[in-house]
């Protein structure tokens, strides 16, 4: 979500994220990743129990909250819950451009821009060559690879091949493109950004 | 927070769970990164709030 955080801002939407975690180690995850928005505890997932997402993590049989987004609304007679995303399963995960889609439409704008990044061969690599030490060609034996590296190797892979999936959706349900640059981490290029931008009329469709 | 019993989906589905959507948002006061307690009322002092329940890993 970090890539996408300032489309959201520019909505004039704030932005939390929430996690059954100590206040310290999302300090210490907000200075390591440069977080720009601010990460909220819920130790006890007594919020993650109210909203309803609740579950427990199978493998470990720790009690976490699942995947989810809520978008709240403000006005005078208090806060309503404007639209929600909550994952099927624990590991599911949604292009960023799909949730600005919704957001959009829930938010009632007319012309509606998304964005999806597409990470480069170089930054799959790159991602995957930070988690390995020696790096993946130098292992003599399979059983020496750790699988939280092949996970890893797998979801960046995935996440690429999904970017790539949204462009063609995007295309096949009437958006145009409207711009297309490099995406970069600091002074690092990690991908290319396609801007995709649609007018829908008062009934919502296109 | 009492009575959360309506979840009723098992570890990989999500059958049984209704949805939020229209209905009031619960209030909160969760600590952010320095401890101190941030409300509900407070971040949505300028306009409408997404929140992010994830699984940590950025």
């Amino acid at each position: 979500m970090r890539q996408h955080y300032w489309e959201i801002r520019s909505l004039g939407v704030e932005f939390v994220a929430v996690a059954n975690e100590e206040p310290a180690n999302h300090a210490e995850w907000r200075e390591r990743l440069d977080l720009p928005f601010q990460l909220l505890s819920d130790p006890d997932s007594e919020f993650a129990r109210a909203m309803h997402v609740f579950h427990e993590h199978e493998p470990k049989g720790r009690l976490i909250a699942r995947p989810a987004m809520f978008l709240i609304d403000t006005h005078a007679n208090g806060n309503t819950i404007l639209w929600e995303h909550v994952s099927p399963t624990s590991r599911h995960r949604v292009e960023p451009s799909r949730i600005m889609e919704e957001l959009l439409s829930a938010l009632d704008y007319r012309r509606q821009v998304v964005t999806v990044i597409v990470p480069s061969s170089g930054e799959v690599e790159h991602r995957i060559a930070a988690l390995q030490d020696p790096p993946l060609g130098l292992y003599t034996t399979p059983a020496e690879v750790q699988p939280g590296v092949l996970i890893q190797r797998d979801f960046m892979h995935q996440l690429a091949m999904a970017a790539n999936a949204e462009i063609h959706r995007l295309y096949a349900d009437g958006w145009s493109l409207e711009a297309v640059s490099t995406e970069f981490d600091g002074s690092r290029p990690v991908g290319q950004r396609y801007v995709f931008a649609r007018t829908v009329d008062e009934a919502g469709s296109k | 927070m009492t009575d959360v019993g309506a979840f009723l989906g098992g570890p990989t589905t999500i059958e049984g769970r209704e949805s939020l959507r229209g209905t009031a948002a619960p209030g909160f006061q969760l600590p952010g990164e320095n401890g101190k307690k941030v409300s509900l009322q407070r971040l949505t002092l300028r306009g409408p709030l997404l929140m992010h329940f994830y699984r940590g890993n950025w």
